[in-house]
């Protein structure tokens, strides 16, 4: 045992009694959060986010940095991508067919003439917010990437859950965002304090649009 | 005319039937053509509008899908916006055309003008996602506007484009030259009430359309039938929303009315009704003309003829037809002219047999009346005198028929008539009245000349028999005549007279008689009693009494019949005041008829009570002269049942022999069935017993004038005892009639005489008296004889 080790007992001593006196600013939580659609149906592919309050420091578990947004079979994938400010995207094109892909949204718009193969641009998302892809040959294509600025954000499962595990207890402001949500993104706080919490959320989503996609035949045209 | 007013009316029924039926005909075709004008019509508009959309939608789609302009949108560049927006709406031809954010705000918008409001856009584009690719009208300032919008995908919608049509008079007339249909276009206003926005109706009927949807009276139905101002519409109308038919209340945003004008759809064919009254009203003059000829060329023969047929029916002679025609109706004119000659013919024929008698070819008794009234009127004139009617009669007619056939006997009477002719004077007529009946009518200055001239006839007569097949027939005439002042009475009134002094002469056997007052005296009082005594037959008011017929000793033998006339007011009236009068007018074959009924009736009665009393009942010459009076007699008999031999008939001398003929064959009849006759009122006729010897007669009643005061030794008994010898020798029985005195009885008991009847024993009694006095009698009779035989 030497000093920095008994300073460290020490330290840790005062931790704990920290903890003891500061209730239980110290305490971890693991938070699950329920996204269903007005008709009570789990939701899938609603983006949940936690920003939470000043006193918390948590970093950014969002991880993904750069990334590709892949066209196959006319269709972007992933349809939906949770990325973090700064992050770096691809469009490699899978299909027989060239794609124009584009953007006219605020966080980012561009525009990348028609290509075939690997992705002739890498973007660089600069700005946190929603930039809604489309391709300019093919109307029914449409992808998502969200820029998040919060640490946490997630994409809902099949079953409409999103489990946040470790996660300090405190105040947090939580975010649900949706394609088909009917006020775009919605917000609320929350408070977490128990080990293990149980969040269900309902959202009020638009009308699915049709997609006039066209069927291709065998040989992909 | 009648004729010509049944074909007119016949006329204009046919024409008004016609025009009815035409028109009801033609407003169905009509009724049906605008209802399948109307359906094509909607069809066709329903299509029309469809494309219109289309293309609208078309427009606003390669709008939302230029590059450019969704770059320009998500830059919120309005400029450009704006620019790209006006381009492709000028090129497109939409009249309005708008840009909508995410947020629904008008970010670019063209062909509004300034005045209109953001909000009224606003309140056009509620909801604005859900009307993408829906027809869909909307009202902006007063004008349905057909909107096609789209979204604007960038990629997701992030706003709308909408480019709309205005449905305006334009669009509405554009639409009236595809479809021939008044076309109005229904939006539904703020206020929730249909507004028109583009119609090819004129302003004032439009603007009654108008207020009736104000008052939310859309027309409803099939086809309904709606006014406006003074004109009617068949209507129809569909929603733009969906295929639902229009219905009252506007729960369509829009509305397309589509009219038919009844007037343009009907007028062709009123103008065909217009036509066909005229050629009905030329029809109708032309069968006017027709019936009045048709009237003229039938009508008025007919009418000519009529007038002709009036005329033969009056009885005018030989009428002509004064109207000449052709054809049938000739003809037919020709035809009542001959027939109108014909019959003039037959009248004359008729008449002169009415007036003539066939056998003789003399005047019969009407032309003799008819000459009689002639010769008055032409005596007058002349101032001459007198005229007579003498009535004659051929005696004892009846035996010539008899014995020598009736063409002989028809024979003498022409021959009689020829010599009658001969006699007359050139104006004088001689007719025959029936049978062997004369009359002639002598016109004279002088009664004595008619006197003087009728003898001679009488003598030339009784002087030359008349010479027929080897016969010389003496015939003899009678002759009663009357004459009278040519202005005084009538020839009825003569003829009947010269009939009675006919009579009188036959009666007795002098010819001729004039007429004169003492025979008319009865005239009138035997009209009467003509008259009554016809009644009295009819009222059974002739009843018998009977009068009893002894044996010479007494006995009970028969009795015989006695017509008493039990008068209601005169009382009870002996036979001799009626009886002759009975035998001048014939009426005595009713009375004996009667008398026969009655006392057939009696001897049945009596029979049944056991008394067999034989009647005698008193026949006339005129009973022998009815050949069916036996069958009569015989037919009561078997039908009362009553035996032949209880009745009996008497029948004078005097008759018997006026009649000899018919007498002996009535006898003999009434004979063979078993009746006896007896000769009545013997001795006054004077004929000779062995003259009737032939006849059929069983007994024989003296007449009273001989019975009266007979006495043994004067002139009446050596008489009837002779008499009474004949009979017996000719096996007769003899009865003396009126016996009153016990000497007469007593005489003719020495006669020998069979049987008596008289007020000696008698007199003449009703039924049931004498049916007592009968049984009494007989008792009596029955004590007598016993007393004889014992004494």
């Amino acid at each position: 045992m030497s000093t920095p080790r008994t300073f460290s007992i020490v330290l840790g001593c005062m931790l704990v009694l920290f903890a003891v006196t500061q209730g239980d600013c110290w305490a971890q939580s693991r938070l699950t959060i329920t996204l269903k659609d007005s008709q009570g149906t789990p939701l899938k592919d609603g983006v949940v986010m936690l920003q939470p309050s000043a006193d918390i420091t948590l970093a950014s578990r969002v991880t993904k940095r750069d990334f590709a947004v892949q066209q196959i079979d006319r269709e972007f994938v992933p349809r939906i991508t949770v990325t973090s400010v700064g992050a770096n995207v691809t469009f490699p094109n899978r299909d027989a067919v060239q794609h124009s892909v584009y953007s006219f949204s605020k966080a980012k718009s561009f525009e990348i003439p028609i290509y075939a193969g690997k992705s002739p641009q890498t973007i660089t998302l600069d700005k946190a917010g929603l930039v809604t892809l489309g391709c300019n040959i093919h109307d029914w294509m449409v992808g998502y990437i969200l820029i998040v600025d919060t640490p946490i954000a997630e994409l809902s499962a099949a079953d409409g859950k999103v489990v946040v595990s470790d996660i300090p207890q405190g105040k947090y402001t939580l975010r649900v965002w949706h394609p088909r949500l009917k006020s775009g993104e919605m917000s609320e706080p929350l408070t977490v304090s128990a080990t293990e919490q149980n969040v269900e959320i309902k959202v009020t989503l638009n009308p699915a649009r049709a997609r006039k996609k066209p069927v291709l035949d065998s040989e992909g045209y | 005319m009648r004729i010509a007013l049944y074909f007119i009316g016949l006329l204009a029924a046919v024409q008004l039937i016609t025009h009815f039926v035409v028109h009801d005909a033609n407003m169905r075709i009509a009724s049906a053509h605008t209802a399948d004008q109307l359906n094509r019509g909607e069809r066709v508009l329903r299509r029309l509008i469809e494309e219109r959309g289309a293309s609208s939608r078309q427009a606003v789609r390669i709008l939302v899908a230029d590059f450019a302009f969704r770059k320009a949108v998500a830059a919120g560049d309005p400029a450009t916006m704006q620019s790209a927006l006006d381009n492709h709406g000028a090129r497109l031809r939409s009249d309005i055309g708008f840009v909508v954010s995410d947020s629904k705000q008008v970010i670019a918008r063209f062909g509004l003008p300034k005045s209109t409001s953001s909000d009224a856009i606003a309140e056009v584009i509620q909801n604005i996602e859900r009307k993408e690719d829906v027809p869909w009208v909307a009202l902006i300032d007063g004008r349905a506007i057909l909107f096609a919008v789209a979204p604007i995908l960038m990629p997701d919608a992030n706003g709308w484009a909408a480019f709309g049509s205005v449905l305006d008079d334009r669009v509405a007339t554009d639409l009236k030259g595809l479809t021939d249909l008044d076309i109005s276009f229904l939006a539904t206003s703020v206020a929730g009430q249909y507004q028109i926005s583009g119609s090819t109706l004129a302003p004032s009927e439009r603007a009654q359309l108008q207020t009736r949807l104000a008052r939310g009276q859309a027309p409803a139905g099939e086809w309904p039938e709606i006014d406006l101002d003074g004109h009617p519409y068949a209507t129809s109308g569909f929603s733009l929303d969906g295929d639902a038919r229009l219905k009252n209340a506007p729960d369509a945003s829009a509305a397309v009315l589509v009219q038919k004008s009844v007037e343009q759809s009907t007028g062709p064919f009123k103008h065909l009704s217009l036509i066909l009254s005229v050629v009905s009203l030329v029809g109708a003059f032309a069968g006017i003309l027709c019936s009045v000829w048709i009237a003229r060329a039938i009508a008025k023969p007919i009418q000519v003829l009529t007038e002709v047929t009036n005329r033969i029916r009056r009885g005018e002679k030989a009428v002509a037809v004064p109207m000449h025609f052709k054809g049938e109706i000739g003809e037919l004119a020709t035809g009542f002219v001959q027939m109108n000659l014909e019959i003039d013919k037959r009248e004359e024929e008729i008449l002169r047999l009415a007036f003539v008698d066939p056998l003789t070819q003399l005047a019969n008794r009407a032309g003799l009346m008819q000459a009689v009234e002639q010769m008055a009127v032409q005596a007058r004139a002349a101032d001459s005198s007198w005229v007579a009617i003498v009535s004659l009669d051929i005696a004892r007619l009846q035996q010539i028929n008899d014995s020598l056939g009736f063409s002989v006997g028809d024979q003498v009477i022409k021959a009689v008539a020829e010599r009658l002719k001969n006699f007359s004077q050139a104006e004088e007529v001689v007719a025959r009245i029936e049978g062997d009946g004369f009359a002639w009518l002598m016109v004279d200055k002088q009664v004595a000349d008619i006197d003087l001239r009728l003898r001679s006839l009488l003598d030339e007569f009784a002087s030359d028999p008349i010479n027929i097949e080897n016969h010389t027939i003496d015939v003899q005439l009678h002759a009663g005549w009357a004459a009278s002042r040519a202005t005084e009475k009538n020839a009825d009134e003569l003829f009947r007279r010269a009939e009675i002094a006919l009579h009188v002469a036959s009666m007795r056997r002098l010819s001729p008689v004039r007429h004169d007052q003492s025979m008319d005296v009865d005239s009138s009082s035997q009209l009467g009693l003509l008259s009554e005594l016809r009644r009295a037959v009819i009222n059974d008011e002739l009843v018998l009494h009977y009068q009893p017929k002894l044996t010479i000793n007494g006995k009970p033998a028969g009795v015989e019949a006695l017509l008493r006339w039990n008068h209601p007011s005169k009382g009870l009236i002996g036979p001799g005041t009626f009886i002759e009068f009975a035998e001048q007018t014939g009426s005595i074959r009713a009375i004996t008829r009667h008398a026969v009924r009655e006392a057939i009736r009696q001897s049945v009665r009596w029979e049944k009570i056991g008394l067999d009393i034989p009647i005698a009942v008193n026949i006339s010459a005129h009973d022998l002269q009815d050949e069916s009076f036996t069958g009569f007699v015989t037919d009561l008999l078997t039908s009362a049942r009553a035996r032949p031999e209880l009745l009996k008939f008497e029948i004078t001398e005097r008759a018997l022999l006026d009649n000899l003929g018919a007498a002996e064959r009535a006898l003999k009849q009434l004979g063979a069935a078993g009746i006896e006759v007896a000769l009545d009122d013997y001795g006054t006729g004077y004929a000779a017993l062995t003259h009737l010897s032939r006849l059929p007669v069983s007994e024989i009643k003296i007449d009273r004038s001989f019975v009266s005061g007979l006495t043994a030794g004067s002139r009446n008994f050596a008489i009837t005892l002779t008499t009474v010898e004949l009979a017996h020798r000719l096996k007769m029985r003899v009865v003396a009639e009126g016996v009153e005195t016990v000497e007469e009885h007593t005489a003719l008991r020495k006669i020998g005489c069979d049987q008596v009847q008289g007020f000696l024993f008698a007199k003449p009694l009703p039924a049931d008296e004498l049916r007592d006095w009968w049984q009494a009698r007989s008792a009596a009779y029955v004590t007598i004889e016993r007393a004889r035989e014992c004494g």
